[in-house]
């Protein structure tokens, strides 16, 4: 698998497809569509509406102020929705790690978790005092140390930068820790 | 895991911690070390302690003293034993303990 590949793939792991925004974009586009074609074709051939003919329908529209508006906003709505989708990014909150072989694409959970971990052992407390979040460029590591047993910031800064390092994760995650002011006792 | 630090954790049990800071109150005022407790709280940070236990009669000195004296020792050596950072010490002085032992005739 060469360079070009991996990224292309590891990005399509990362980001939200948007085959399912494309389809219903393309069935709310067809669907007048096909009424129109097959309203015309009976007027071609003499035949009565199926349901109503375009023009009288255009002219039910335009014709009640209410109506109007209402086509009007919905039309607006569905136009925003696509448009967002089609222009957010649409991403998954996931990173790839370096690997030889393979792609390998995380969950930021299970990152956030290594970060807690590495955090956490590190400042000797128990795993479930450390917490991070995650973004994509960013992570937050928060611990809290136990009572009378001060926490060096440095040390925990150092830990987690060795983790990212270690995994080489991609888009680069800058990890920022915080000790807070409230201890724990310990058990 | 990362060559820094033996693999495991080392962790001090607040128990071991109570124990050794009552242990610290009750030499100083004179009584035996199971008669003191101990109860530890979050101080910002650092460590609260609140001491109960019953003074020894005799000595020469007040019980406040004592009390103070007890106080102060948690505070010095408490620290210097536990590793642990205390920021402020109670001491709650709950009875009058014989230290003399009873015969029974």
């Amino acid at each position: 698998m060469n360079e070009r590949m991996r990224s292309r793939y590891g990005r399509r792991m990362r980001h939200r497809s948007r085959s399912v925004a494309v389809s219903i974009a393309l069935w709310i586009a067809a669907l007048p569509l096909v009424y129109l074609a097959i309203e015309s074709v009976l007027e071609l051939v003499g035949a009565p509406a199926l349901w109503q003919a375009p023009l009288q329908v255009i002219e039910t529209v335009t014709g009640a102020e209410a109506l109007r508006f209402g086509v009007a906003a919905a039309a607006v709505m569905i136009g925003l929705v696509l448009l967002v989708l089609a222009f957010a990014p649409g991403r998954l909150g996931r990173h790839e790690l370096a690997d030889e072989r393979m792609l390998v694409v995380v969950d930021d959970d299970v990152l956030a978790g290594a970060l807690s971990r590495a955090a956490a052992s590190t400042a000797g407390v128990e795993r479930d005092r450390a917490s991070t979040s995650i973004g994509r460029r960013k992570a937050d590591v928060s611990l809290r140390p136990t009572s009378g047993f001060a926490v060096s910031r440095e040390d925990v800064d150092r830990a987690t930068e060795r983790e990212l390092e270690r995994l080489a994760v991609r888009p680069a995650v800058r990890a920022r820790s915080r000790i807070e002011q409230a201890g724990v006792v310990g058990r | 895991m990362d060559g820094t630090s033996p693999a495991g954790r080392v962790s001090l049990s607040s128990r071991a911690i109570e124990r050794t800071l009552g242990a610290l109150a009750a030499e100083e005022l004179g009584v035996p070390a199971d008669t003191s407790g101990v109860r530890l709280h979050d101080a910002g940070g650092r460590l609260g302690v609140a001491v109960t236990a019953p003074v020894a009669l005799g000595r020469g000195r007040t019980v406040l003293a004592a009390a103070e004296a007890a106080q102060r020792r948690v505070l010095a050596d408490g620290p210097t034993l536990t590793g642990a950072q205390i920021s402020t010490a109670r001491i709650r002085v709950t009875g009058l303990h014989d230290v003399e032992p009873r015969r029974v005739r």
